[in-house]
Formats: C-alpha cells, structure tokens, sequence
C-alpha cells in the first residue's frame, strides 16, 4: 500500500502552508530546530516529579513510623505531643504520688447526689474546657496523670492557653482529637474552643456539648455544687465529684516548656509536683469512688488514701 | 502519541481557577474567623491543621500564596492560547512554576503528616491541583513555530534572502 501511494507522486504539502512555501520534497531539506527543553526531558521531568513525591513519601513514612521518632521537643502548640513528656506524665512514680499526697491542690471536687454517669457500662468521666482557658491548661496536666492510672492515652497533642487572657501562653496539652482507652471508667472530653481569637472577643468553636452533657453541665455547674456558676474546666466524675475551676495557679506553669515542667514531676518537694501531683491524687480518689476503689493497685495507695480526705462533701 | 492543542491550557486555567476559588475560601475563613466546611474528627481534621502555627508565615496565612501561585498556573495556561505560537520560554517556565509548587505540597505535606498528625481536606485537593497542572505542563506538546523548509543544499545559519522570502 504505502509502495503504491508513493508511485503516485510527492507528498501533498500540509494544510497550513501557504503556496511561495511548496517546495518539492526532493528540492527541499527540512530545517529541523532544536528539540524544545521539556519535549526532549519530558521523560525524565516526569521520572523526577514522581520520583521527589515518591522520596518524599518514603522519608515521611520513616520519620512517622521509625524507631528514632522520639525525644523532640515541639515549640510551638498543638503539634503532637512529646512521647518522652507524655510517659512521664503518666508514669510520675508511685513514691511521689505517696509523698505528696493532696499537695498545695486547692478546691477539691465536691460530691453530689445524682444518678451514675456512665458510658458503655463503665463510670463516665465528663470533663468540659477550651483550649483559651488557662485554668483548663492547668488542670489537663492533672488530668491527664490522673487518668493514665486507669488507662491510656493516645494522639495528645501540646497546647497553649490564650495569648491574651490572664496566665497567657500557659503550656498544656488538648483533649480535642485524643483518645483515651481503660477498662475502668470512659472519658467524654469536650474542648469548646480553640485558643484563636474569632474577632468578636471570643475564641473559634471547636467542639459543642451534647444534649446530656449540657444538662448536667447547667445543673451541677453552679453553687452550692461548686463556687460560682458556668465556670471551667469543670469536671463530673461518675455522677458522683463534680469539680470547676483548677486545683492550683495556672501561673505555676508560666514560661516553662513541656519537658521541664514534666521533669518536675518525679521530685515531690518541687513546686510542680506539689501541684500537679496533689491535684492529680484529688482526681484520683473522686475518680476511684466511681470505680469501686478499682484498681486496688492505684485506689489504696498512701497518696490516694490521704488525698480522699480532702474531699469536698456531698451537697 | 502527542497531547496539543487548547485541551491542555484550558484544563490548565481550569486549574489554576479552582486552586484560586479554594485559596480564597481558606483565606476568607482564616481573616473571618468562620468554621470550616470540613471534618473537625480524625484523620481529616482541616480546623487543627489551618490553625496550627504552621498555617500562616508572620501572620500571613500561606493560602494566600496559593492564590498567588493558582493565578500565575491559570495565567501561564491562558498565554499559551492568546500567543500562537507560543514562545519557546513558555513551556519550561509552566514546568519550574509546577515543581515550585511540588516542593510547597511536599513541604506541606510534610508539616501535616509530621508535625500535626492529621490531614486537611482542602489542603489535599490544593496539592492535587498542584501535581496535576505539573503533570499537565510536562506532557503537553508546545505549540512552537511551523517549521520552515528550505532549498535543497542550503546550509543552516541565517536565511539567504531568498530563503528568506519563501517564508510567509
């Protein structure tokens, strides 16, 4: 076919070319011009795109999920939370929690007459906050050890308080997207704004409470339960300590980093284990009233022990 | 096999127009203090990742970047249409504009798998657009100069005046 179409004569000239342009095939040389950069190294422009985002991938990948992706500090707030603070946050030894006892904790939960707070057959620990508030900041690092004597916590990440509020930039960490798994009580954290100003004097959303949890919030939130009304953090602890407020000066904790404050933690006579630790004992003993002093490993310790006397009573 | 014509600038403009309306979105809602249209649990969780530290650079928030480098990808598609032939600049200047921006979304993809532990959404289809419109600019044939025939035994260098006067 192709022998047979070129006895027939040249080539038409293609469409676009004007008529001064037709030269025979046989009188004309085509100029060829240099090949265009991208056209010559398209292979090798896309071999090196896939190959940056592939590298970058695999970096990525080792980085996340290596064995060395521990012991860095983060500087800056919300960013996944220092595994090496975490740890000693949830492992303060236990000759501290008993050499501290209650500490300088102030305003103790107080105990209530209501129906139990539970959630998937286990006592509910309902705590309300934001990420703004200072005295939440506080309070989480108590918290936080308080319930990693019952189980565990995942996907924490740091904090700050507010700029621009009183105790500004007071380091802690945030509930908001942490998981917390124990077989002894459930958490139900709501963090209810962010520390971002949203322009009219507040802060962005970020979390809203349910139906239930703003019943109990309005009910237990206010005098006599606690000291004033609508205040935060405020804690319900299985229906049986309601707690609002911080159990010690957020202003403790100010311009300290996150690894410094939680190596505090392991000497019982510095200011911070005073604090964070008495107050996590508080939590603990109004938290093992919920549990039936389970686990007796934790709920009758010394530390404990002593801190449960410094409950509030019932109102 | 070649890839000419308008189909490829257009869907270049057509990219560079998306990521401009999705920067704008972001931008919007960083300076309006607004919620998100986007999931705030999980993996995916645009709030935490567009008010992390890491969203703006001294207080400007980088998706207006994006709206930057979006409008430069849409106007370099849209001057391969209005400039025939296109200029021979044309093409690589496309192709480091697409790795400029390659080198952003590995950064910042980076800053969400590394350092925030979740992805953003909005986020994610911007880097998309971005890998696209490189993909785009590699591929696709310029549309250059028609070549020039000449008289059979001149040699290359500058057209002889008879050369000269067969082109159009």
């Amino acid at each position: 076919m192709a022998t047979q179409r070129s006895r027939r004569g040249p080539t038409p000239p293609r469409a676009g070319w004007s008529g001064a342009s037709r030269v025979r095939p046989r009188q004309a040389a085509a100029v060829r011009p240099p090949t265009p950069f991208v056209q010559r190294y398209k292979g090798w422009l896309l071999l090196a795109a896939v190959g940056l985002l592939a590298i970058a991938g695999i970096v990525i990948f080792a980085i996340k999920f290596g064995p060395s992706n521990s012991g860095k500090e983060q500087a800056a707030g919300n960013a996944p939370a220092d595994p090496a603070v975490v740890a000693a946050l949830a492992g303060i030894p236990q000759r501290v929690y008993d050499a501290v006892g209650a500490g300088s904790a102030s305003n103790p939960p107080s105990a209530i007459a209501a129906p139990a707070l539970t959630q998937d057959g286990k006592p509910q620990l309902l705590y309300v906050g934001a990420e703004y508030c200072p005295y939440c900041a506080a309070e989480r690092w108590a918290l936080i050890a308080a319930l990693s004597r019952f189980g565990t916590f995942s996907n924490l990440h740091t904090a700050r308080s507010s700029a621009s509020d009183i105790y500004a930039n007071t380091p802690t960490f945030t509930f908001y997207g942490a998981g917390y798994d124990s077989p002894y009580l459930s958490l139900s954290a709501v963090e209810q704004t962010t520390s971002r100003p949203d322009g009219r004097g507040g802060y962005t959303a970020l979390q809203s409470l349910s139906a239930d949890q703003q019943a109990i919030f309005n009910q237990f939130n206010r005098p006599p339960y606690v000291s004033s009304a609508g205040a935060i953090p405020f804690l319900d602890i299985g229906g049986k300590f309601v707690l609002a407020g911080a159990t010690y000066n957020p202003g403790l904790l100010g311009g300290q980093d996150w690894s410094t404050i939680a190596a505090q933690l392991s000497n019982p006579s510095s200011k911070e284990a005073q604090a964070i630790v008495g107050s996590a004992n508080l939590i603990t003993a109004a938290i093992c009233q919920s549990t039936n002093q389970q686990p007796a490993s934790v709920c009758q310790t010394p530390g404990v022990q002593q801190a449960a006397t410094k409950l509030g009573a019932t109102k | 096999m070649t890839i000419s014509g308008w189909r490829i600038p257009i869907a270049l403009g057509a990219t560079g127009a998306a990521g401009v309306a999705i920067s704008i979105y972001l931008t919007t809602v960083h300076y309006a203090k607004a919620p998100l249209v986007c999931s705030s649990s999980g993996v995916v969780n645009c709030e935490r990742v567009l008010s992390s530290g890491y969203s703006s650079v001294f207080g400007v928030p980088i998706s207006l970047g994006g709206i930057v480098w979006f409008a430069v990808l849409a106007a370099l598609g849209l001057a391969t249409l209005l400039r025939t032939p296109e200029p021979l600049w044309l093409q690589p200047a496309q192709v480091a504009w697409g790795f400029l921006g390659l080198l952003a979304v590995i950064y910042l993809i980076g800053v969400e798998a590394l350092a925030l532990g979740v992805l953003c959404a909005w986020c994610t289809a911007l880097h998309l657009l971005i890998v696209t419109a490189l993909v785009l600019t590699i591929v696709r044939t310029p549309r250059l100069p028609a070549v020039e025939p000449s008289p059979a035994g001149a040699r290359r260098g500058p057209l002889s005046r008879g050369a000269a006067q067969q082109g159009r």
